[in-house]
C-alpha cells in the first residue's frame, strides 16, 4: 500500500537521462523500482504534447527545453524533491479537501442564514446570536467559563500529584497505572457511567443544572487527569534529582522546592497539560454532554461546543452553527499558538 | 534519618521528606480510589441483578439479544481499523518526505499541516456534513474514514516528520550510493525502524476513531451502520434496557481499549507527551 505513492513516478525516467548524471547511482533511485520502465518518454503528458510536434519531424520545443534544464539541474536534489512532492501529495490532498475546505466552507456559511438548501448573507448576526442573544447564552457561556476556571485548578492539582510521584512513594508504579485507568475511558462511556452513577445515588442532582454541571465537570477531569500525570511525571523524571537535594539543603521546604525550584523548569509540561486540556474541554467533549444527559436540564449542561450540534442538527440553523465553529475555531487557535509557535520554530529551525 | 546514598534512588528521597509524606501517601492514595471508584461501580454493577440483590451474568448474555453490540463493534472496529490503517500508510511517507526529501514549499506546507492542527473537527462539522450529503455520501463508510484521518494526519504527519528527523541522513545516502532506490530504501530500512512509531500512531489513531461519537453519530446514522458508541449513547438508559444491562455492554465495547491499556500504555503516553519541546 505504502509503495503504491513511488508506483506513478517510476516508470518515467529515461535511461539516457540516468547516464548523462555524474553520479549514476545517485542521480533517479526510482530507476530501482522498474528497470524496464528506462522507454524513452514513457510519461503519459509528454507523449501528448509532444506527438504533433514528432509527426513532423521537428525536435520538439517544450520538452526539449525542460529536458536541457532537467540535465542542468539535475542530479540528488531534484529526485529528492520531486519523490517527496509525490509521496506527500496523498496527505495534502487529504488535508487539504477534508480540513482545509470545510473550514473555508464554515467561515462563509457563519455569515449566512443557512438551512442547509439556500443561504443568505446575515452579516455578523450569526456571531451575535452566538455570543450574545441566541437562547440560552448566558447559561451556555458561563458553562463554558466553569470548564475554563475548573482546568487550572485541576492541572495545578496534577502538579502536585506528580510532584509527589516523583519525589518518591511506596507503590507509585501501581498508582501511576490506576490514574491511567480512566484515561482509557471513551467520553460517551463516561458520559453513561457518570448518569447511571448519579441516577442511582442522587437523582435530584441530575434535575439540578448546578449539580449537574458540576458533576459534569468532575467526569471531565476524573478522565483527563491521569493523562497530564503521567505527562507531567515524564517531564519531571527528565530533572535532575540532585537538585531537590541541593535545594533541601539550602533550607527550601518541600512546597517551595515544587513550586519555585521544579516548578519553572517544568513550565513547558505544564503549559502542555494546561492547554491540551483547555482545548479538549472547549471542542471535544461532545460525546461526554450527550451522552450525560443531552446537555440539559434546560442549558445546565449545554456548552458551545454542544449548542453548535443542536443549532445545525436539531434546529436547523447551520448558518448559526457555522458561526459557533468559527468562534471556537479562533479560541482554539489563540490559546494554542502559545504552543504551536515553537513547534513551527523548531521546524524552521532544522 | 541517615541521608541516602544514592540520589538516583526514588525511595531514597522519599524518605528524606519524611514530616509530609504519611499526608502525600494518604492523598496519592485516595486519588486513586476516586480513579477506580467509577471503574468498579461499574464492574460491580454490571454482575448485579436487575431485580433485586444477588449476582448474575444474565447482564452480559442479554445485552448480545437485546442490543446490536455485536455488529456496533463491527462498525466501530472497520471505521477504527480503515482510518488507522490509512492515517499510517499516508502520514509515515509524508513524514519521511517532510525530513527527508525536502522539495520547494514543503516548509510552507509542513506549516500549514502543523496550523490544522488547531482546527477542531467540530468547527467544520456541518460543512463537512453538507459536503458529503451532496454526493449522497451519508451512511457509507469510506467517506467517513477518510474524514477521521484527515483530522489525525495532522498530528500524525509532525509525529512521523520529528521521527524522520532523527534518523541520520547517512543512512539513507548510503543506501542511495548503493544503489538502493527510495521505495527500497523505505521498505527495507526505514520503515522496519520506525515500527514502533507506526504501531504508535496507529494505535492512537484507533482509539480516537473507535472512542467517538460526532462523527458517527451524524454520518452513519442507519441503525445497521452504527458504532458501539452510537449505540450505547442513544439508547435511553432504563427505559429500553436496565442500566446494569447498558454497563454491561458499556465495558464490552470498552475491551478494544482494555487491551491497548495493558499492551502498550508506553505508546499511549509517547503519544500524548509528543507535543512538549524538550
Amino acid at each position: 500500500m505504502i509503495l503504491t505513492g513511488f508506483g506513478p513516478g517510476a516508470g518515467y525516467r529515461r535511461r539516457a537521462r540516468i547516464a548523462a548524471c555524474p553520479c549514476r547511482s545517485l542521480a533517479y533511485p526510482w530507476q530501482q523500482l522498474r528497470p524496464e520502465g528506462g522507454a524513452v518518454n514513457s510519461r503519459p503528458e509528454q507523449v501528448t504534447v509532444a506527438s504533433p510536434s514528432m509527426t513532423a519531424g521537428q525536435p520538439v520545443a517544450l520538452t526539449g527545453r525542460t529536458g536541457e534544464r532537467r540535465r542542468r539541474r539535475s542530479g540528488l536534489v531534484r529526485s529528492k524533491a520531486r519523490a517527496g512532492l509525490i509521496i506527500t501529495a496523498p496527505v495534502m490532498v487529504l488535508i487539504g479537501l477534508l480540513v482545509l475546505v470545510p473550514v473555508i466552507q464554515a467561515i462563509y456559511y457563519s455569515f449566512t442564514n443557512w438551512n442547509g438548501l439556500t443561504a443568505t448573507s446575515v452579516g455578523f448576526s450569526n456571531f451575535a446570536s452566538s455570543i450574545f442573544s441566541g437562547p440560552g447564552v448566558g447559561q451556555i457561556l458561563l458553562n463554558n467559563l466553569v470548564f475554563i476556571v475548573s482546568v487550572p485548578i485541576a492541572v495545578g492539582i496534577e502538579y502536585c500529584l506528580a510532584y509527589a510521584l516523583w519525589t518518591g512513594v511506596p507503590g507509585r508504579t501501581a498508582l501511576r497505572i490506576i490514574y491511567f485507568v480512566p484515561v482509557i475511558f471513551s467520553w460517551a462511556i463516561v458520559g453513561i457511567l457518570f448518569r447511571t452513577m448519579l441516577l442511582q445515588f442522587a437523582p435530584d442532582w441530575l434535575a439540578n443544572p448546578v449539580t449537574s454541571l458540576v458533576v459534569l465537570v468532575v467526569a471531565f477531569h476524573w478522565t483527563t487527569f491521569g493523562v497530564n500525570v503521567l505527562i507531567m511525571f515524564a517531564g519531571l523524571s527528565t530533572m535532575d534529582r540532585n537538585l531537590i537535594e541541593a535545594a533541601s539543603i539550602d533550607g527550601a521546604g518541600q512546597v517551595k522546592t515544587m513550586l519555585r525550584i521544579v516548578g519553572p523548569l517544568m513550565l513547558p509540561f505544564i503549559d502542555f497539560a494546561l492547554i491540551t486540556t483547555l482545548i479538549l474541554s472547549l471542542t471535544s467533549i461532545f460525546g461526554l454532554i450527550y451522552a450525560f444527559n443531552f446537555g440539559g436540564p434546560g442549558y445546565g449542561t449545554t456548552t458551545m461546543e454542544f449548542n453548535l450540534y443542536e443549532d445545525g442538527f436539531t434546529n436547523g440553523n447551520f448558518g448559526l452553527a457555522a458561526a459557533t465553529g468559527i468562534l471556537l475555531m479562533v479560541v482554539t487557535m489563540l490559546v494554542s499558538l502559545i504552543r504551536v509557535i515553537p513547534t513551527v520554530r523548531r521546524f524552521r529551525a532544522s | 534519618m541517615t541521608a541516602p546514598t544514592s540520589t538516583a534512588d526514588g525511595m531514597a528521597i522519599g524518605r528524606r521528606l519524611r514530616p509530609g509524606r504519611k499526608l502525600t501517601v494518604g492523598a496519592l492514595v485516595l486519588v486513586a480510589l476516586l480513579a477506580l471508584g467509577p471503574v468498579s461501580y461499574m464492574i460491580i454493577e454490571s454482575l448485579r441483578s436487575q431485580t433485586g440483590s444477588g449476582w448474575t451474568l444474565s447482564n452480559w448474555t442479554g445485552i448480545f439479544q437485546n442490543l446490536p453490540i455485536l455488529s456496533g463493534m463491527e462498525n466501530s472496529a472497520i471505521l477504527a481499523v480503515g482510518s488507522s490503517v490509512l492515517t499510517v500508510a499516508v502520514t509515515s511517507i509524508a513524514g519521511f518526505a517532510f525530513a527527508k526529501l525536502p522539495f520547494r514549499g514543503a516548509r510552507i506546507v509542513l506549516t500549514v499541516i502543523i496550523s490544522t492542527l488547531t482546527l477542531p473537527l467540530i468547527s467544520a462539522i456541518v460543512p463537512e456534513y453538507f459536503d458529503l450529503a451532496r454526493f449522497g455520501l451519508i451512511g457509507t463508510y469510506l467517506p467517513t474514514i477518510l474524514v477521521y484521518s484527515a483530522f489525525n494526519a495532522a498530528f500524525a504527519v509532525i509525529f512521523f516528520t520529528n521521527y524522520f528527523l532523527s534518523v541520520p541522513d547517512a543512512f539513507i545516502e548510503n543506501a542511495i550510493t548503493e544503489g538502493a532506490g527510495y521505495a527500497k530504501i523505505m521498505w527495507r530500512i526505514i520503515l522496519p525502524m520506525a515500527v514502533p512509531a507506526l504501531v504508535t500512531i496507529g494505535v492512537l489513531d484507533f482509539l480516537l476513531v473507535w472512542n467517538d461519537l460526532l462523527v458517527a453519530l451524524l454520518f452513519l446514522p442507519q441503525a445497521d451502520h452504527q458504532t458501539a458508541s452510537v449505540l450505547l449513547a442513544t439508547i435511553n438508559a432504563g427505559k429500553r434496557l436496565h442500566t446494569q444491562a447498558v454497563l454491561a455492554g458499556a465495558l464490552l465495547s470498552l475491551v478494544p481499549n482494555f487491551v491497548v491499556f495493558l499492551a502498550g500504555q508506553r505508546y499511549l503516553l509517547l503519544g500524548y507527551s509528543l507535543g512538549v519541546d524538550k
